[in-house]
C-alpha cells in the first residue's frame, strides 16, 4: 500500500503541504482502523451466522427479533450490552496481566487481517512474507490466553491457558508444515503471489494440483481449527468441564475483546486456507466473471460454515487424544505429505 | 512470590491441588459438589458432596396426606416424576389391598414408558453436552417435547404430573391421547437412528467413553448399582422382569445389557448405549399397550375418600429409569404416613464415582458423572 | 502389522463418522424449526392444563375440603356462620350456609399439584390456564377471592366499635372515681402546703380527659 499512499500524497496538495512522515502516520491510523473496522464486522457476522447455523441444525429459529428481519441486529445489541457492561476484575487477580491479555489476543488476530489479501493486490500490507508473518503474528494470541487464564487466580482459568498453551503450541506444526507444501510448489511466500498462481481454472488450484497437496489442505484445514479453539478441540473453554475456561473470570468489554477475536479468526483460518489452497479470488473457471473480492468472500464464508456445521455436529476430544491426534496423526502424515510433494516436484519439474 | 529455596532445577517439588467442582457447574447435573484431588489433569481421588437440594422430603410426608405425597414424589426424580409416582401408588396401594382397574394399568404403564424414554432422552442429551456436543442436548429436548406435550394432555403439566391417584388415575386417557401416542412412537423410531448416526457410534464420542469409567460387575453389585448402570455392567436385572408389578409381566421386551462392545463391560459408552437400546424396548412396551388397552374405569370406583391404610409397613420397589426406587411406608392408621423412606437409586449409584474415578483425567470425570445420570434431586430429596 | 492397520482404521473411522454426523446434523437443517416466536405465537392448551388457581367464589360453600387437600398449606380460608334468613344458593344448587370473608391462595406457596381442585363439591375452585406466573411484586401472587370480607368486615367493625364504645364508657367512669379520690387527697395534702402542682403533672400525663378533670381543681 506504500505506492498507494505515495500516489495519494503527489495528487493531494493538502497532503503534499505536510511532512512526509505526517502522511505516512494518518496513512497508518487510516488503514488500522480499517483493519480494526473490518475485524470487527467479520466478527459479529459470525456470530450471527453461527447462532443461524446452530439454530437451523438443532430445530430451532435463532435470533429473530432484534433489528426486524432475521434478527441480523442481534450481534450489535449484544455488543453493545458487553461494551456497557461493568468491568469486573477479580480481587486476587494479577490486575495488570489481566487487563492486557485480551488485548494481546486481540492484536494478535488484528495484526494478521494486515496481510490478508481479500483480491488481486487488495491488501493492505503487501509482505514478501506474507504467509510466514501470519503463522509468526497468529500464533502470538495464546499468549494472551495464557495471560488471561494465570492472571485470573482461578483454577479453571489456570486449567483453561495450560490448555491452550500445549494446544495451539503443539498444534502450529501441522499447520505449517502442511503450508509448506504450498510454499514449495508457488515458490513464494507472498500471499498476492500465491493467488496469482492459482489464476485459469479450478485445476490450477493448489488444492486440485497434487494428491499430497489435497491431503495437505485437510491436514490444515483440522489442525487450524484446533490453533483457533474450535470444536472439536475447543478444550481451553470446554464449557462442560472447565466452566469456560481461560475466560471464566472476564466479563463485559475484555471478555468482549477474547470473543471478538476468537471469530475473527475464523475468517483468518478460512481466508488463509481460500488464499493457499482454494485458489483465492479466482473463478472456479478460466475466466473471472465476478470480482476478486465476492470469490474470496464467497469461498471463506463456505468455509466458516462448514467449520459452524462441524461444531454443532462433533463432541469434544480429552486433553491426551489431543495431543495423540496432533504429534501422532498430524504431523506424521504432513511430514509424509512433504515428503510427497517434494518428490512430485522433482519426478515432474514445471507441472 | 519468593521462590523456594528447597526447589532445584530437576527437583521439582509438585503439589496436589484441590478443585472444587460444583455446586455452580455447568455439567455436575445439578447442585453436585465434587472435591476433587487433582495432580495436573489427572483425578488423584474424588470426594462427592450432596445436600444443597434438600428438601425434607421425608419428614414432609409425614404431615400430609396419603394423597398429598404424591406430589411431593414429582419432585424427587424431576426427570421422571410418572415413575416415582408409579411405586408409591403401588406401595399405597398395596397397604390398602386396593386392586387397580385393568385400565388405570394401562395408562400407569403407558405413560411409565413414555416417561422412562423422556427420562432417557434427558440422559442422552446431557451426556453428549457432557462430552462437549451440543447438538444432541437439544435434540433430545425437542423429542421429548412430543412426550411432554401428551402428558400435558393427559395431567396439565409437563414436569410435576401428579397423574397417579392411590386406586387409579385422576383422569382418563382419551382416544386422541393414545392417537397421539402411536404417533409419537412412529416419529420416534427413526429418530433413534438419527441418536446414533449423530452421537453413539461417532468416533470421537467413542474415544471419550469406550473404556472409561468401567465398572466391573462385582463392583457394581457391591456398590449396589441398579438401573442402566447395572445392566452397563453386564447384568441382566429389571425389576419389570425379575420383580414384576403392575403388568410388566404380560409385555414381551428384552433387557439390554452392556456387552462392551466398544472396550470394556460397564465403561460409559456401555451404560450409555444401555439407555439407548431400551428406549427402543420401552417403544416395543407401548405398542403392545396401545394394542391390548380394555376399555373401562380409570379409578377404582371404592377407592375411600379419605385414605388411611390399616397398621402395618410395607416396602415396594420399582424400575425408575436410572435404577431401582424403593418406598418404605408404615403407616399408624391415620390419615397421614407414619413414615416414609426412600430408596434412591440416584444416590447408591453416586456413591462408586470415588472408587471408578482414581486415575482419570477431569474430562473423564465429567463422562463418568454423566453416564450415571444422577439426579439431584433424588438424591437429597 | 495389526497396530498399524488399527492405525489406519481409526483415521478412516474418524473421518467416516465424522462425515455420517455432518450429514445427519446438514440434514435437519432443512426440517421445519419446531420453536415458536414465543411471545407473538403461543401453542394451544390442553383441555386439562394446570395453571394457576382460580375460584369462582359466588359458587363457593366454604367447606374448606380444599385447604385441607393442599400438600402446602397454601390456601386460607375463614368461614363466619350465615343466619338462616342469610342463606344463598350456588349456580349448581348447593345451600351456602356461611360468609366466607377470606378466601385466600398463595401463589407463591402453591406448587400447582392440583389435588385442591378434586374434592371440591361445587367445582367453584378451578385451575386456569395461565402460565406466566411472574409478577413484579410478590404479594401479587397472593390472591384474594373473598367477596363477604367487606360485609363481613363491617359487622365486625360495628361490632368493635360497640365494644369499644362500652370500653371507653367504662373507663371514664372508672378515671373519674380515681380523679375525685386523688383530688381530696391533693387538698389534704394542700392544707399541709408542700407540694401541690405534682398531682397535676402526672394527671396531665396521664391523658387529656383526666387532666381536664384536674384543671380546676390546680388553679
Amino acid at each position: 500500500m506504500k505506492e498507494w499512499v505515495d500516489g495519494l500524497v503527489e495528487g493531494s496538495s493538502l497532503l503534499q503541504s505536510l511532512p512526509i512522515e505526517v502522511s505516512y502516520f494518518l496513512a497508518m491510523v487510516f488503514f488500522s482502523l480499517v483493519a480494526v473496522g473490518w475485524m470487527a464486522i467479520c466478527a459479529l457476522f459470525f456470530v450471527w451466522l453461527e447462532r443461524k447455523v446452530s439454530a437451523r441444525i438443532q430445530s430451532r429459529l435463532g435470533p429473530v427479533y432484534v433489528g426486524g428481519r432475521f434478527g441480523w441486529a442481534q450481534t450489535p445489541a449484544d455488543a453493545l450490552k458487553l461494551l456497557m457492561k461493568e468491568d469486573l476484575v477479580p480481587e486476587s487477580a494479577d490486575r495488570l496481566l489481566f487487563n492486557i491479555a485480551p488485548a494481546i489476543a486481540f492484536m494478535a488476530t488484528l495484526l494478521t487481517f494486515v496481510a490478508i489479501p481479500i483480491g488481486n493486490g487488495l491488501v493492505i500490507a503487501d509482505l514478501d512474507i506474507g504467509i510466514f508473518f501470519i503463522l509468526a503474528v497468529s500464533s502470538l494470541g495464546v499468549i494472551g490466553i495464557i495471560m488471561g487464564g494465570w492472571a485470573s487466580n482461578s483454577k479453571w482459568s489456570l486449567y483453561g491457558g495450560m490448555r491452550a498453551a500445549s494446544q495451539i503450541v503443539s498444534y502450529e506444526i501441522p499447520v505449517a508444515l502442511s503450508l509448506i507444501g504450498v510454499v514449495m510448489i508457488a515458490g513464494t511466500l507472498n500471499l498476492v503471489e500465491i493467488g496469482r498462481g492459482q489464476a485459469g481454472g479450478i485445476w490450477n488450484w493448489y488444492l486440485f494440483k497434487s494428491p499430497f497437496l489435497f491431503a495437505a489442505g485437510i491436514v490444515y484445514f483440522i489442525a487450524a481449527l484446533a490453533e483457533v479453539n474450535r470444536t472439536p478441540f475447543d478444550l481451553p473453554e470446554a464449557e462442560s468441564e472447565l466452566v469456560s475456561g481461560y475466560n471464566t473470570e472476564y466479563s463485559g468489554m475484555k471478555f468482549a475483546f477474547f470473543f471478538l477475536a476468537e471469530f475473527a479468526n475464523l475468517f483468518v483460518i478460512s481466508a488463509v486456507a481460500v488464499v493457499m489452497f482454494l485458489g483465492a479470488w479466482n473463478s472456479f473457471l478460466p475466466w473471472q466473471i465476478l470480482p476478486g473480492p465476492i470469490w474470496f468472500l464467497g469461498k471463506v464464508f463456505f468455509l466458516v460454515l462448514v467449520i459452524m456445521w462441524l461444531r454443532w455436529t462433533l463432541p469434544r476430544l480429552r486433553v491426551d487424544q489431543l495431543m495423540h491426534t496432533c504429534w501422532k496423526v498430524l504431523i506424521p502424515i504432513s511430514m509424509v505429505l512433504l515428503i510427497g510433494v517434494g518428490v512430485q516436484m522433482w519426478l515432474f519439474p514445471g507441472n | 512470590m519468593p521462590i523456594d529455596p528447597t526447589t532445584r532445577p530437576g527437583d521439582f517439588r509438585t503439589e496436589e491441588m484441590i478443585l472444587n467442582m460444583g455446586p455452580q457447574h455447568p455439567s455436575t447435573h445439578g447442585v453436585l459438589r465434587l472435591e476433587v484431588t487433582t495432580d495436573g489433569e489427572v483425578v488423584a481421588a474424588v470426594r462427592p458432596f450432596m445436600g444443597y437440594l434438600h428438601r425434607c422430603f421425608e419428614k414432609h410426608s409425614e404431615h400430609v396426606s396419603w394423597t398429598g405425597v404424591i406430589p411431593y414424589t414429582d419432585r424427587m426424580d424431576y426427570l421422571a416424576a410418572m415413575n416415582n409416582n408409579h411405586g408409591y401408588v403401588i406401595a399405597v396401594e398395596r397397604l390398602l389391598g386396593l386392586e387397580v382397574p385393568e385400565r388405570a394399568e394401562y395408562i400407569r404403564v403407558i405413560m411409565a414408558e413414555l416417561n422412562r424414554i423422556a427420562s432417557h432422552l434427558v440422559a442422552f442429551g446431557t451426556f453428549g453436552n457432557d462430552i462437549g456436543a451440543v447438538t444432541p442436548l437439544v435434540w433430545s429436548f425437542r423429542d421429548r417435547e412430543l412426550i411432554l406435550d401428551i402428558f400435558e394432555k393427559a395431567c396439565g403439566a409437563r414436569l410435576t404430573y401428579n397423574y397417579y391417584r392411590i386406586g387409579g388415575m385422576s383422569g382418563d386417557l382419551t382416544p386422541d391421547m393414545l392417537e397421539d401416542v402411536r404417533k409419537f412412537l412412529d416419529y420416534f423410531e427413526p429418530r433413534l437412528k438419527e441418536y446414533d448416526d449423530l452421537l453413539s457410534y461417532n468416533k470421537i464420542f467413542l474415544e471419550r467413553c469406550a473404556g472409561v469409567g468401567v465398572i466391573p460387575l462385582n463392583m457394581a453389585v457391591n456398590y449396589g448399582l441398579t438401573g442402566p448402570a447395572l445392566r452397563g455392567s453386564g447384568m441382566r436385572w429389571d425389576l419389570r422382569r425379575d420383580d414384576p408389578y403392575s403388568i410388566y409381566d404380560r409385555f414381551d421386551f428384552d433387557i439390554p445389557v452392556g456387552e462392551g462392545r466398544k472396550g470394556e463391560i460397564g465403561d460409559c459408552w456401555d451404560r450409555y448405549m444401555v439407555r439407548m437400546w431400551e428406549m427402543a424396548e420401552s417403544v416395543k412396551i407401548l405398542r403392545q399397550c396401545l394394542a391390548q388397552i380394555p376399555e373401562g374405569e380409570y379409578m377404582h370406583p371404592k377407592t375411600p375418600k379419605s385414605i388411611k391404610p390399616p397398621k402395618g409397613e410395607i416396602y415396594v420397589r420399582v424400575e425408575n429409569p436410572r435404577g431401582e426406587l424403593g418406598y418404605y411406608l408404615i403407616s399408624e392408621g391415620k390419615t397421614s404416613p407414619f413414615r416414609v423412606k426412600v430408596r434412591s437409586c440416584c444416590f447408591t449409584n453416586l456413591a462408586v464415582t470415588p472408587a471408578i474415578s482414581q486415575g482419570v483425567m477431569i474430562a473423564d470425570l465429567v463422562a463418568i458423572i454423566g453416564s450415571l445420570d444422577i439426579v439431584l434431586g433424588e438424591i437429597d430429596r | 502389522m495389526s497396530a498399524v492397520k488399527k492405525y489406519f482404521s481409526d483415521i478412516y473411522n474418524s473421518m467416516a463418522t465424522v462425515l455420517v454426523g455432518m450429514a445427519t446434523t446438514g440434514r435437519t437443517a432443512f426440517r421445519k424449526p419446531v420453536t415458536l416466536e414465543y411471545p407473538d405465537v403461543r401453542w394451544e392448551l390442553p383441555e386439562r392444563y394446570r395453571g394457576i388457581l382460580h375460584n369462582r367464589i359466588e359458587d363457593c360453600i366454604g367447606c374448606l375440603a380444599c385447604a385441607r387437600a393442599c400438600p402446602v398449606n397454601c390456601i386460607h380460608i375463614d368461614i363466619v356462620k350465615r343466619g338462616k334468613e342469610e342463606y344463598g344458593v350456588t349456580s349448581d344448587g348447593t345451600k351456602i350456609t356461611q360468609w366466607i370473608p377470606r378466601f385466600d391462595i398463595d401463589m407463591s406457596l402453591c406448587m400447582v399439584c392440583g389435588l385442591c381442585t378434586e374434592p371440591c363439591p361445587t367445582e367453584c375452585l378451578t385451575m386456569t390456564k395461565e402460565y406466566e406466573l411472574a409478577v413484579h411484586d410478590k404479594h401479587d401472587m397472593y390472591l384474594e377471592f373473598a367477596l363477604d370480607r367487606d360485609k363481613v368486615m363491617a359487622e365486625k367493625a360495628e361490632a368493635e366499635k360497640k365494644a369499644a364504645k362500652e370500653k371507653a364508657a367504662r373507663e371514664k367512669a372508672e378515671k373519674e372515681a380515681a380523679a375525685k379520690k386523688a383530688a381530696a387527697e391533693a387538698e389534704a395534702a394542700g392544707k399541709e402546703g408542700a407540694e401541690p402542682e405534682k398531682p397535676a403533672a402526672d394527671a396531665e400525663a396521664d391523658g387529656k380527659p383526666g387532666s381536664e378533670e384536674k384543671k380546676p381543681d390546680a388553679s
